[in-house]
Formats: C-alpha cells, structure tokens, sequence
C-alpha cells in the first residue's frame, strides 16, 4: 500500500499553518467510506457518464453550443426576492438581459427565459426538483426547454453550491452576485462592451512554488508548467507568459489582474486563504491567492501578512480588467461553503462551520464588478482545491482535462461550455468511486490509496464554478477571422450612481425627532450666557475625565480580571439577573482573564464529550469581550486626553 | 434594523432599571443600575436577511470610522488655508471655498471672523454661530447620552421575530455574562454573536467620536482670537464631524472601499 | 488637570513597566466540569485538563491533556487539546491587545503632561 501523504491546498492566515495537515491515504479513505453518497444522484451520474462516454457534450446532439439562437440563455433567481429587489436587480442586469435575449431569440423566442418567483430557485430545491418544475427530466440540455446556459443570480445561502454543482452536469451554469446593484450594472455593463473589443491573443499562468511546500510544488511542476508546454506547443498564435517561483510575486500578480500586463486569459495556481470561523479577514480575505512572498512553513511560523497575498482589497482604482477570463487554482478561490464536512469526518469534531454563512470571494467579485470594467468570468474552486486533480499516484499527470478546457477557451467556446470538462470528469469519478464503494460493501479489500485518490479527485471536480455569465467567452478574433487588436484595453462607461440623498436634518441623539438646521436670525449672547455656556460644557467634561480615569485605573489593577460566562436556559423570561450573575440559567462555561493574560478557563463536558458547539460559543464571546476591552481602554484614553487638553487654562 | 450609523446609535435606549417582580431584575443598589442602556434588535425571520441587516449596520459603523479618520486632514487643510490668509470674505459664499467641502464652508461661515477676514468683535464669533443655543444643547445631550452608554450596565438582546435568542449584559469594563435559549441553532448563536458585535464596536465608535470632536474642536478653535474659544467652537466641531458623517453615508457607494 | 485622571495615567506609566514583566511569563490553565443529566455543573469542582506557560520571549512549556485509545496506548486528547490551544492563541493575543493600549497611556501621559 502506498503511504505517501496526500497534501491541501489552502493556508490558515490566522495561525500560518495548513489549512489541513498532510493527512494518510487511510484517513481520507475512512472519510469516502463513511460519507453517504446519494444513490438517485450516483445513478444519474452513471447514467450521464455512459452517455458522455459515447461522445455526446452537455446539450443535445445537433445544437451549436456557440450559437445561443440554438443553444438558449436564461437566469435563474431565487423564488424569495421579493417584487422590489427582483425589479431592481433585473432593472441593473438590464443591458445584459437585453443582450442575451436578443441573441437567444434569433429563432426561438422561448429560448430566452427569466426564471423567478415560483419558477425561480426554492429553497431546498434539488437540481431535479428545480428542472422537473420546468417539465424536464435527467438527459442532455433540451433549449427547447430549459437554455441550456443558465446564470444564477444570488449568494450561495440563497441559491446553495450544490444546486449550481448538480445543475452543472447537465447544462452550463454561471454565478453572480454583489453587493451592489451598481457591481451588478457593472458586470452587466462589461460583459456587453466586452462584445465588441478584441484582445490580443496572450495567457499568462502564474505558478506559485512556495519554499518547503509540497503542495504548490506539486502543482507547479505537476500542473501549471506542463500545461504551459502544452498551450505553448498547441496553440502557436497565441504568445504564452509563465510567471513561475521566484516570478510569482505578489506586485507581479498586480500587474496580470488589471495592471498593463492583464493578459485576455490567465491561469493562477497558488495556496489560497482561509480564515478561522468568523475571523474578521474571513468575508474579505478567504480564497485570496497566496504569492510567493510566503517564504514556506518552515521559515514562517506565523499569521500570513496582507503582504503575501493578493486579494480584491489589491485591485487598484484605474486597474484595467475588460474582457479578462481567469481560472484560479487556489482554496476558496471561487468561494466558501458553510459547512466543512470532511474536516468533521475525518477529524470527528462536532464542528462542521468553516463560515458563519456561504460565501463568494471577494477577489473574483471585485473583478467581475470593476468600475472601470470587469473581467467576463472567473472559474474557481469553491472550498478546499485537492492537489490530486491533476496528480493522481501511479497514473501521473491528470492534466487532459485542464488541456482540453484550455483549447476550448482559446478557440473562442463560451466558458460555460469550455469547463464542461470538468463536469464529465466529475460524471466519471463519481462512477468510478461508487463502484469502488460497492465492492468494498460487497467485502473488497479497499485500496486506500485508490480510494483517497478516487474521493479527492471526485470533490474537486465538482467544486469547480463559474462566477460570471456562462455564455461568455475570450474577447479575442474568432477563428478564422483577424481583427483589429486594441492597442490600449478600454473601460466602460462609469455606472451612474443614485443621486445622493436630500440634506439630512441635524442628528439628535436619543431616538428623538432631528430638528433640522435652519438659516433663522442669529442670536446674540450676552455675557452671562457665555459663561454659563463654558461653565456647563466644562462640568459635563469634567465629570467625565473623572469616570474615565477611575475605569483606567480599575482595569490596570492587577486583581481586575476580564470575566465571560456563558449561560443557557430553556425559558429565557425566568432569567433573572442578580448580583452579577443570571439566575435561573444554567451556567455553562467561564473565563478569567487578568491583566497580564493569565487565563483560567472552565469548559462543560457532558458523557466524557466537551460540549464543543457551546464552547465555541462561548470563545466567540471571550473574543469579543478581550476586543471590546481593549478597544475601550485604548478609546478611553483618546477621548480622556482630548478632553483634559480643552480643560487647560 | 440600520439605514445610517446615526440610526444604529439611536438603537441604544436609556432604560429605567425593571423592579423586582419583572422578569429582568438587577437586584443592585448602584444607582448607576437604577438606569442602563439597552441595544435591542429584532430581526426578521428569514436568514439571509437578519444577516443582511446586521451586515448593513457593520458596514455603517466601517464607513462611519473611515469618515472620522478622514476629519483632521481635512480640517489641517482648512487651517492652514486660513492662516496663510488663503480665505477672505469671499470665503462666506460657499462656492468662494474653492477645494473645500459643503461642511468645511458652513463651518467657517458659522465661525464668522478669520484672520483677514472680517473684524473679531468681542464675543462677536460666538454670536455668529447659527442655531448656538441649540447646537450646545444637542452636544450636552449626546455627550450625557455617551457618558452614560459607558460607564452604565448595558443590556444587548437579539430578537428573531419578537422571540428572544439570547441577552448579554456586559458592564462597563468589557466583562459578558451571556445567557442562551437551549434550543438555537448555529445561525441563531451567530446571529446574536454579530449584534453583540455591532452593540460593543458601536460603543467604541461612539467614543471615537468623541475624540474625534475633541480633536476637531482643538483645531477649530486656533481660528477663534476669543478667550475661552476652546469651549465655544465645541458645538460647532459637534455639527461639523456630524456633518462629514452624514456626507460619507450620503456616497457610501462611491467611497466603497476597493475589494468590498 | 483633573486628579483622577492623571494620577491614574501615572500609575498607568508604571503599571506599564510592571505589565512586561508580569506578562512576560504567562498561564493559561483549561478545567472541565461534568454537566449532569439535569443539566446542572458544579464549577467548584471543576478538574483541570491542561495547562500552558508562555515566556515573551517564545519559550513555553505545557501540560496537555492524555487518554488511553482503545489498543490501551496513551495519546493526545485531540479535541481537549485543540480547544486548550485554541484558549492558549487566544490569550497570547489578548495579551499583545492589551500592551498595545496600555502603551497608548503612556503616550497620553506625554501629551497632557
């Protein structure tokens, strides 16, 4: 058997460690035996495999996926955005809708469709709940239908990964969603002008190769090089840039996504970040590509600096990203689940939260959405990236699906249709590792290395998604044809933002009505109404320098300790609170924290088994109590400084 | 739940102390916990929104803390300008502020007399400062307000539809006694863990405020020749920062920060 | 200038100085308590489980917390551990949070002084 450890993408910026340690083959292999798979999703699978196997693609035999006249286009919303936002988010895509409809309705008016209210997403749909609705069954794309692309629009609590995923299969689907409607106008926006610009015919690929560090060595040597050759050797009109290793610098990084080096397709492969539940760089940060500025673990044992990695906050202002397709290979790259299953298998915690929600990421929101024109689509991963993708033990290289993808982009196929790869490779996993299951219930002797390779392979082809319209492709010549390149890449039309809103009366504190500010005749003080004006202003300071430095000096007082208890009750109005404490609660879980960081902490264990669900719980708490402490201390001391100043004579 | 940061603010409400037979009894003789303050949200049913909503006021209180950061350079530039005599009468009519911002130029037009400007009157400026008597009372009001939010018991309940999560009391020196309904979930525990957030970083902010004024009342008042002009330009450094507040929510969407 | 505040800035001054050297050994020390089927924990009776002691100067030494597997070999109490460790992370930041503020009162003890 072999015992060669199998390695993670994805670092843990807050610590500096892996994400997941190398874990051995047989863990991995207890995780695939003990994860349930769903035996109606396996058969279709199966079933869709053979199918593919026989050489027919994502929509039915006959139908030109380039053609949208005769492949169809349709968005999908969710049935729970009310009337108000569905207008306005369709009112904000509305150069987009128009576009796609009229391209979709060359023949068929039907072939454009708007799935919302009852037929938009409901919650708890299934991929087949969802198609039979449209009276649909499993089978090849009929745009006679349903489109065969189809654009999600919403967050993934909304419209959840795995519809997009199993939806994936069979047609060719897209993600977006922002914060915004003005992003959302944007995107529109790009993805119409980026119709009419032509690129020139550049990819660059970015391999990251941090020092110590297997799993970007594997992908660099294993992945972004050879698929360089690749693409170098196959596609000679096209001029190939490969950062590697001492190249794949952050600054460098800057300039392929949206500095003067932006090439029209680009291919990162690099560590990506993940942050601990909750922590404030999670939204922000998760899935931001880590450079090669990270010197490796072993020279760097600690918290990962903004420095070493690039994230959306790292998109420059004026940064240039029309007609822009990139494929990250990175943790998280496209965007983070809330629940983390395997760790829960594989680790048997009780904890399954990687996030307090689903989410996007940040980096390839912002570059879809740029103001000054976003990029056309982002493929990426969502959770964990699996080096065993492309690297697969004893078969070596697994890189044909990456190759084919690539050409495919290259020709000019549409994004949706390019990464159908992906989706047949996932088809023919899921079969392969359902077989593989079944024998080993029959009473096979598992191959753990086999198994693990099976499951990571199988994950990971699924976890990849498009964010961006799937009907999108490279803004270069089509072939056959040679246009005129741009010599400068162009920006959109600035998206107007609502006029701002009227003047606001005057903030009065207290929930009271404001009293707004009028021009009225000025009054005159007399001398009296000075003063007392000062004595008034002085005696409110005063008093209040006096409570802020009787604070400082209890919280420096060594006894002081910060205390957080955690209680829990089954009727919250019996609660009281006396002395210091609740009553009629049950006390769960305190903390002690003194001055100088001494800790005590008690934590409830119930049968043997800490009661861990609660007990993050009640970290989040002591987190926010140390924060809020601090941050007081510290603002304290400002506005008490502030205000003895304005006391001086 | 939140449009502004003024309105997160208004969020905490000074509650007289429940008596002995209702169900949330301090049982303390500090006078201070005869009265304390009380952050209460209820959010709606649905997830995503309750999350949305809670978002929305962190974000206000982000934006509010880059408007403050932004209010000493802007009043450096405004100084400076006015002592190197850059600023004359003409600076009165707004559109003679060439550069500066709609509050910069009500701020100088409230302060009335600049170097170069029109003659200082004794106790003249003062009595240039439009509605005086009721900026003055806005500040002691919002100063007796912060002071209490402070230095009070304070009481963070999270509501989903008029049904109780959790509640925290946390005094003033940051300690947290939480206690939980057993049967919530883990959106439900992240949801009173994010107004717990907002509650304690508004306090925070609201200090930061504070200073903030008091910094901007330092640098206003290098403009007054008057005796005792410290105190007297308090009021006016109140409207101002408020006024930069309420422009930074005004285009919120265009100062979004890069990267979201 | 207000008394209050600033012999209270000067005490924070010195307290500044006792601060690194008290924390620059510090504690943190796990207990458990058993929750009983009523729901009811007596924290008096709380056991300990682990304990770490950090220098500032990197050093630490720990007490971690061991059970038998079913082969009846010791090893780590993962899930024990991680939360101990989880404790230690957290208040070794709390502890750098803290000098960080602390240090803010000596500069204000600069401005107003």
């Amino acid at each position: 058997m072999n015992d060669e450890e199998l390695v993670f993408n994805g670092i843990d910026g807050a610590s500096g460690g892996y994400l997941l340690p190398p874990l051995p083959p047989s863990q991995i292999a207890a995780v695939a035996r003990g994860e349930p798979m769903d035996k109606k999703e396996v058969k279709e699978l199966e079933g869709w495999y053979q199918f593919i196997s026989q050489g027919h693609f994502g929509v039915r035999e006959g139908v030109d996926p380039g053609d949208l006249s005769q492949a169809g286009w349709g968005v999908i919303f969710p049935s729970s955005a009310d009337t108000r936002r569905l207008d306005t988010l369709r009112e904000a895509l509305g150069e987009l809708l128009s576009l796609r409809q009229e391209q979709a309705t060359g023949q068929h008016e039907h072939y454009f469709k708007v799935y919302s209210g009852p037929d938009g997403y409901r919650p708890g749909d299934s991929k087949q709940d969802w198609l039979t609705r449209q009276g649909v069954g499993p089978g090849p794309a009929n745009p006679d239908k349903v489109p065969y692309y189809l654009l999600l629009v919403g967050d993934p609590e909304e419209i959840p990964y795995r519809f997009q995923y199993q939806l994936d299969v069979q047609y060719a689907v897209g993600r977006i969603h922002f914060d915004t409607l003005e992003d959302f106008a944007r995107y529109a926006r790009s993805v119409v002008e980026a119709e009419n610009i032509t690129l020139p015919k550049r990819v660059a690929f970015f391999g990251v190769a941090n020092p110590d560090d297997r799993a970007t060595s594997l992908s660099s040597e294993h992945l972004i090089q050879p698929l360089a050759d690749f693409l170098t050797e196959k596609q000679p009109d096209w001029t190939i840039d490969s950062l590697f290793q001492e190249q794949a610098m952050k600054n460098n990084l800057g300039q392929l996504i949206g500095g003067p080096e932006t090439p029209a397709l680009l291919f990162t492969a690099s560590h990506g970040m993940g942050f601990p539940f909750g922590d404030v760089r999670q939204l922000p940060h998760q899935g931001a590509l880590l450079c090669q500025d990270w010197p490796g673990p072993q020279a760097w044992k600690q918290s990962i600096p903004t420095d070493f990695y690039f994230s959306g906050e790292d998109i420059l202002q004026d940064a240039r990203l029309l007609g822009l397709v990139a494929f990250h290979f990175a943790c998280y790259g496209a965007g983070t689940p809330h629940q983390d299953e395997f760790a829960r298998q594989a680790f048997k915690s009780s904890r399954a939260e990687i996030a307090p929600h689903a989410f996007l990421a940040r980096l390839p929101q912002r570059m879809l959405a740029h103001p000054k024109g976003g990029a056309l689509a982002v493929v990426g991963h969502v959770e964990r990236a699996w080096g065993y993708s492309f690297f697969w033990g004893k078969a070596g290289q697994q890189l044909t699906v990456f190759e084919d993808t690539f050409q495919r982009l290259m020709r000019g196929e549409r994004v949706g249709f390019a990464t159908e790869k992906f989706n047949e490779r996932y088809a023919e996993l899921s079969s392969d590792l359902s077989s593989e299951l079944d024998e080993i219930e029959a009473g096979g002797t598992p191959d753990d290395y086999q198994l693990a390779g099976l499951w990571t392979a199988n994950n990971d082809a699924r976890n990849y998604v498009v964010l961006g319209d799937p009907a999108v492709k490279l803004a270069i010549s089509p072939a056959g044809e040679s246009r005129a390149v741009q010599d400068e890449r162009p920006t959109i039309v600035e998206v107007a933002s609502p006029p701002p809103a009227p003047a606001q009366p005057d903030f009065t504190p207290g929930g009271a009505m404001p009293v707004p500010v009028t021009d009225g005749a000025v009054e005159y003080l007399s001398l009296d109404s000075f003063k007392q004006i000062q004595t008034n202003v002085s005696g409110s300071l005063q008093n209040f320098v006096a409570r802020l430095g009787d604070f400082l000096s209890r919280a420096l007082e060594d006894a002081t300790s910060l205390e957080v208890s955690t209680y829990v009750s089954g009727n919250m109005n019996a609660v009281k609170y006396e002395g210091g404490r609740f009553s009629g609660g049950q006390l769960r879980a305190v903390t002690y924290i003194k001055i100088d960081g001494d800790t005590l902490i008690c934590v409830p264990e119930e049968d043997g088994e800490v009661d861990t669900t609660l007990w993050k719980i009640h970290m989040d708490m002591v987190a926010q109590a140390q924060a809020s402490r601090a941050d007081l201390l510290k603002a304290a001391v400002s506005a008490a400084t502030g205000m003895v100043n304005l006391l001086k004579p | 739940m939140t449009e502004t940061v003024f309105d997160l603010w208004a969020t905490w409400k000074a509650v007289p102390s429940p008596q002995p037979d209702q169900p949330f009894f301090f049982g303390l003789d500090d006078p201070a916990a005869q009265e304390f303050s009380l952050f209460e949200v209820d959010l709606p049913a649905g997830p995503w929104s309750a999350a949305e909503q809670l978002e929305a006021a962190q974000t206000a209180l982000d934006q509010a803390g880059r408007a403050l950061g932004a209010v000493p350079g802007r009043l450096d530039r405004l100084v400076g300008q006015a002592l190197a005599g850059n600023l004359g009468p003409a600076s009165f009519a707004l559109g003679g502020t060439d550069g500066l911002g709609p509050a910069e130029a009500e701020l100088l037009a409230s302060l009335g007399g600049l170097p170069g400007g029109p003659p200082v009157e004794s106790y003249g400026l003062a009595e240039r400062l439009p509605d005086w008597k009721q900026s003055q009372k806005e500040f002691l009001e919002a100063f007796e307000r912060l002071q209490k939010l402070l230095t009070h018991l304070a009481w963070v309940e999270t509501r989903v539809d008029g049904a109780l999560l959790a509640r925290t009391v946390v005094d003033w020196s940051g300690d947290l006694d939480t206690v939980w309904g057993k049967r919530l979930d883990a959106a439900q525990f992240e949801l009173h863990r994010r107004a717990l957030q907002v509650a304690l970083s508004s306090r925070v902010a609201l200090l930061r405020l504070l200073t903030t004024v008091l910094q901007a009342t330092a640098k206003i008042s290098i403009l007054l020749s008057t005796p005792g002009a410290q105190l007297l330009a308090l009021p006016a450094a109140w409207r101002y920062v408020n006024q930069i507040l309420r422009e930074f929510e005004t285009y919120r969407a265009i100062t979004a920060p890069v990267g979201g | 200038m207000p008394n209050e505040f600033d012999t209270a800035l000067r005490n924070a001054a010195t307290s500044v100085a006792k601060y690194v050297k008290d924390a620059a050994m510090m504690q943190v020390e796990t207990h458990y308590v058993e929750v009983s089927a009523d729901g009811s924990a007596d924290f008096a009776s709380a056991r300990p489980v682990a304990r770490t002691i950090i220098k500032l100067d990197g050093d630490s030494e720990a007490v971690v917390p061991m059970r038998r597997n079913e082969a009846g070999v010791m090893e780590v109490d993962g899930g024990l551990f991680e939360l101990h460790q989880e404790n230690v992370t957290t208040a070794i930041e709390y502890r750098a949070r803290i000098l960080n503020a602390l240090l803010s009162t000596v500069m204000a003890r600069r401005q107003t002084g």
